[in-house]
């Protein structure tokens, strides 16, 4: 074979190669084939131990063990005992109380570091961002010497005379502990999505709404929210989610007051009750199902501006 | 919604500065705007004008000093207490409005019942031509009815005074225009006091009643657009605004009290009262105020130059020479009344101007 042959023969199989390489593309199987390990990984993390919890929930509890047979009782139990209802009501309550606290601390917070921009605007975001450098369970523990009976804020209170010893609040192994824990936890998720939907919206907006006579208050609810609302239905969302599921920091704040990630994890650990902890973990998964699905829908139906 | 124009002082600015750290954008500027007038703060960017307009929209704190509008001090109230509609730049129009929600804003703010707004927003939209665009997405129209939305949105709720900030800044020159022409129509039928800020001096000439120019943070001449450009102040305002030849020499009051520029192609008599007593300042003649003509016809009353043309611009209407005059650039505009007369580059040419013209740009 001469040399231009070659060349000419070896151009010929390039192409068709090229050629091979986008129809493949084309293909239903070239297309998700890239999706393929995201999807795998998924399916083995996710579906797959999920699909298992599904199946035990359904199961009896058989002296330890998972027993064989379709039953109801566990989701019954949950649903008709009243220390798993407290629990799961708790659960949910302190989960809209992170979110509504964020909220209301995290859009400032969001706004000064957009608005003010130069150095503050910095510090807030260093700040904000500092606390997910250090571990959750040492966090924990610094909250311990903060909040507990003669911790940091309580010896404070009583030194200044604000109150005495004896009537100290309460803020460590109860609901509180676990609020300001996850509160602290969770700001961070709720101050970024709004930092970024802020800097899409011009200050000159703001200023527009109070030259037409807007007080500080409806141009926040006319004008600032409406616009922000895919960053802050985000935030919202995310610290939600996360808080209804969260573990450690409960386990370590709360105490004897437990939410539902607590109790199943020592329902599998401690009882070895497989069946009943995955009912439990069904519920958690179908309440945080259910709000997302019903938020998505309310935001959908506010006029305008879409949801997340 | 008509007002008399004159009938007393809209707003005052007295001595008013304002520093940002260590700098003074604002330095101690006094003046008063009069019922009905639009007053175009001039200058280029930096010189304090925006920060000027904006203290009195409320958007900055003065420093020091006090803003009045319509007698009553401003200075520290809240900007949605105070009776000003803004126009900005870039619209600022809501995004998440149309263009009836938008206007029906500030109206809503001062409690106007629906019935009577709905009025009072179809009755703007048609003053800036927009009649019918209620229900429709800001986001769909183009740049020159975005800004008649902004416009029509700031006067429906009949604000005492109008401010706008380079409203025309984002929009291309014909449309600029076109806008310059409808604007200032809207602000006479209305009558309504107008704050105008701008850079472009052309803009100011064309719609202010009078114009403040401003430079470093202060007002360097305040006067109506044929003052500021034949008898500016002040060698900043002769410089930046229209195109200026300034001439250099000696200058002194010659035996019979005549004020003369002694240059190095002869003596130049200065439309001045009084010399400057150290010798300084300097002369300057618009370009359209001399004419390039034969050395052989020159007259004797009117101030020359000798030179010779060193580039031409043919511009349709007029034309534009540079011409040499012992090593320095004199521009000449001679509007193109006969092509057999305009002058070849190299041509010798006597530049030649009355003494009025001549004048001393002091400062």
């Amino acid at each position: 074979m001469s040399q231009r042959r070659f060349t000419a023969e070896l151009e010929r199989v390039n192409g068709r190669l090229s050629a091979l390489v986008r129809a493949y593309r084309e293909t239903r199987l070239g297309k998700y084939g890239l999706l393929a390990p995201t999807l795998a990984f998924v399916a083995v993390v996710m579906v797959f131990p999920t699909a298992i919890l599904v199946s035990y929930s359904f199961n009896p509890y058989d002296a330890g063990t998972v027993g064989v047979g379709v039953t109801l009782a566990h989701y019954v139990r949950a649903f008709t005992t009243p220390l798993y209802q407290q629990t799961l009501f708790r659960t949910v309550w302190i989960a809209a109380a992170v979110t509504a606290i964020d909220f209301v601390l995290g859009f400032p917070l969001a706004y000064a570091a957009v608005r003010k921009g130069g150095w503050v605007g910095k510090l807030i975001v260093i700040a904000t961002l500092a606390p997910l450098t250090i571990d959750l369970v040492v966090r924990s523990f610094g909250w311990f010497i903060l909040l507990n009976g003669s911790g940091v804020i309580n010896s404070t209170l009583v030194t200044l005379g604000v109150v005495s010893a004896e009537d100290a609040p309460k803020l460590l192994f109860n609901e509180v502990g676990i609020v300001i824990g996850l509160a602290h936890v969770m700001l961070p998720f709720m101050v970024f999505p709004i930092i970024n939907v802020l800097h899409t919206i011009p200050h000159e907006l703001e200023e527009a709404a109070r030259s037409l006579g807007a007080n500080r208050a409806t141009t926040f609810t006319r004008v600032l929210v409406p616009l922000a609302l895919p960053g802050i239905s985000a935030g919202v969302l995310i610290t939600f989610v996360v808080s209804l599921a969260s573990y450690v920091t409960p386990a370590l704040l709360g105490g004897g007051v437990r939410v539902i990630p607590v109790v199943i994890t020592e329902t599998f650990t401690s009882t070895s009750n497989w069946p009943f902890a995955s009912a439990l973990s069904m519920i958690l998964v179908a309440v945080a199902l259910v709000v997302i699905v019903g938020y998505q829908r309310v935001l959908s139906r506010l006029d305008g501006v879409g949801g997340v | 919604m008509q007002r008399a124009a004159g009938t007393g002082v809209a707003i005052e600015y007295e001595d008013v500065t304002k520093t940002f750290g260590d700098v003074t954008a604002v330095d101690g500027v006094s003046f008063a705007v009069e019922d009905g007038e639009l007053l175009a703060l001039l200058g280029p960017s930096g010189s304090g004008k925006t920060t000027t307009l904006r203290m009195l929209a409320g958007f900055e704190t003065p420093t020091s000093g006090t803003i009045s509008l319509a007698g009553d001090d401003v200075t520290r109230v809240p900007t949605h207490k105070r009776d000003t509609g803004m126009v900005f730049q870039d619209y600022a129009l809501f995004p998440h409005m149309t263009v009836g929600e938008n206007v029906a804003f500030g109206l809503e703010r001062q409690g106007v019942p629906a019935d009577e707004a709905r009025e009072r927003i179809e009755e703007v939209l048609a003053l800036v031509d927009l009649a019918g665009f209620a229900d429709r997405d800001p986001k769909t129209l183009s740049g020159g009815q975005q800004q008649r939305v902004a416009t029509a949105r700031a006067i429906a709720i009949e604000p005492e005074v109008l401010l706008m900030d380079e409203p025309l800044g984002a929009l291309d020159k014909r449309l600029r225009d076109q806008l310059e022409v409808e604007l200032t129509e809207i602000q006479a039928d209305l009558g309504i006091t107008t704050l105008y800020v701008t850079h472009n001096q052309e803009e100011a000439l064309t719609i202010a009643d009078r114009i403040a120019v401003m430079n470093d943070g202060r007002i360097e001449q305040i006067a109506s657009p044929m003052e500021v450009y034949e008898e500016p102040a002040t060698e900043f305002v002769a410089d930046f605004i229209g195109d200026t030849n300034f001439l250099e020499g000696d200058l002194h009051e010659a035996a019979d009290g005549r004020v003369v520029l002694e240059t190095t192609t002869g003596e130049l008599e200065v439309n001045a009262g009084t010399a400057p007593a150290d010798g300084g300042g300097r002369v300057f003649v618009r370009p359209e105020k001399l004419t390039a003509h034969d050395p052989a016809t020159t007259t004797a009353t009117q101030n020359t130059l000798p030179g010779h043309v060193d580039r031409r611009l043919f511009l349709g209407s007029k034309v534009r020479y540079f011409v040499d005059v012992d090593g320095r650039q004199v521009v000449v505009d001679e509007s193109n009344r006969h092509a057999s007369s305009i002058h070849d580059v190299g041509d010798e040419v006597t530049l030649a101007w009355s003494v009025q013209d001549t004048r001393l740009a002091s400062g």
